[in-house]
């Protein structure tokens, strides 16, 4: 039930993102809206659902946009790796660190995706986009990520309840 | 006792007989009051007066209420209407835009000899350095891979992945794009490659290659992918380097794709036989 409420909200973010908000605001400030809801998945889920989700969610992006095949599939293994590593020092499922591993994955992104481009070596206007593009999408997401993890929170523990009202089963304590 | 009832009688008789003097006696002329008379009307006016003042005032309130009451009531009403037919005027705005559109379109369709279909942009790319388009035409409306897409005023960019019901569309701004172009004026040839900020550059245009800012840049045909004449963009800017076979030629394209809203798939690959799109804009 988790997993199908995590993609039901990714594909919900995927055509808010994709239908709605590139056309209102543009491409430069949004970063990748599927970040917040992978790096919460990657905090609280078990490791074998949130690679699922990733691999479910990053080819439906995949398909999307005109990134080679794989990449986004790619970045958001990045970002799971980069967070479960992090969780050995870190409370990252905090609402202050939240948004600063978020930042770390916008970057993260963004790089991949400039790398995927230029290769390696950038010139100088190529690096004036990455970042422009990076200081944007990190300001954007160092607000909005707090309502993420709040709106993701409240979620998750209704599903739970939900759950538990169905099935009779007993919630987990660590999501 | 006598006296006095006699007194009192004779003073009412003097009473009245001054009273018919005044009242048959004609006054001819009013002139200023004096004395006790101009003291009190001194005295009294003034209280007359704000009495006067605070009744009219008591009136006025009164009677602005009521008013103002009605007014709020036909203002709240009136505010609705406004709020119903600036709501029907956005309505009937974007109706005429679409309609704008749709015209510019159909006028484009009229002209050109190729097939084309209208297809309307669903979803665009969701990060920045990409970019496509999903439009609402697949297969099962003939729609193949590297079918060119075009609008009116220019070349948009081809599909490159179709489903059953949907495709998406590689724009030419996009870096992996590459259209091969001329210059109309001089017929310089090169190819067109997308940037990150939205515009394009014609690669490999010859240094010797007479370009300069304003020429219009045409599809030439020879990619194999877009009809030969199609307009492309205009030159805003030419970098000749002291060193170097080519010079870089920065193209701005006709075509605002920040604002792409409905697109038209040449579904033939017919030539164009009008030459209408070799024209200037």
């Amino acid at each position: 039930m988790r997993v199908a409420l995590s993609l039901f909200i990714g594909l919900g973010c995927v055509v808010l993102h994709t239908a709605f908000l590139v056309r209102l605001l543009g491409p430069y400030p949004l970063y990748d809206l599927l970040l917040p809801l992978i790096v919460r998945v990657s905090i609280f889920g078990p490791k074998g659902e949130s690679i699922l989700i990733i691999l479910v969610l990053g080819t439906i992006m995949d398909a999307l946009s005109g990134s080679p095949a794989g990449l986004y599939v790619v970045s958001y293994l990045w970002v799971f790796a980069g967070v479960r590593g992090s969780m050995y020092f870190l409370d990252a499922g905090s609402l202050f660190l939240f948004p600063l591993i978020l930042a770390v994955g916008i970057i993260l992104q963004n790089m991949l995706f400039a790398i995927s481009i230029h290769g390696f070596i950038f010139e100088s206007h190529q690096f004036f986009f990455l970042l422009k593009t990076i200081i944007l999408q990190v300001t954007v997401g160092l607000v909005t990520a707090p309502f993420f993890l709040l709106i993701l929170n409240a979620a998750y523990a209704r599903c739970d309840r939900w759950r538990v009202q169905l099935r009779g089963e007993q919630p987990d304590p660590e999501h | 006792m006598f006296l006095k009832k006699a007194l009192m009688i004779g003073g009412l008789i003097v009473v009245f007989a001054i009273s018919l003097a005044l009242l048959t006696v004609p006054k001819r002329s009013y002139e200023p009051t004096q004395g006790p008379g101009n003291v009190a009307i001194g005295i009294v006016a003034p209280f007359q007066n704000a009495a006067t003042w605070v009744t009219q005032s008591l009136k006025g309130i009164w009677k602005d209420y009521f008013y103002l009451a009605s007014v709020a009531k036909e203002n709240r009403s009136l505010k609705k209407n406004l709020g119903q037919v600036m709501e029907q005027n956005q309505r009937l705005a974007e109706v005429q835009l679409a309609n704008d559109r749709l015209r510019a379109l159909l006028n484009f369709k009229q002209k050109s000899t190729h097939n084309v279909m209208a297809a309307e942009v669903v979803g665009r790319d969701p990060s920045p350095w990409f970019k496509t388009i999903i439009i609402d035409k697949g297969n099962d409306d003939g729609v193949q891979k590297a079918m060119p897409v075009v609008l009116a005023e220019g070349i948009v960019g081809q599909i490159v992945e179709v489903s059953d019901r949907y495709a998406k569309v590689l724009l030419i701004v996009d870096q992996n794009s590459a259209v091969d172009a001329l210059v109309q004026s001089s017929r310089a040839r090169g190819i067109i490659k997308g940037t990150m900020d939205g515009k394009c550059i014609l690669h490999y245009a010859l240094r010797k290659d007479n370009i300069g800012v304003g020429d219009i840049i045409i599809s030439s045909g020879l990619d194999g992918v877009f009809p030969k004449g199609l307009r492309i963009g205009q030159v805003s800017e030419v970098v000749r380097r002291n060193a170097g076979v080519f010079q870089d030629v920065v193209i701005t394209p006709f075509v605002d794709f920040e604002k792409l809203e409905e697109v038209l798939i040449v579904v033939t690959e017919e030539v164009i036989t009008d030459g209408s799109f070799e024209e200037g804009p």
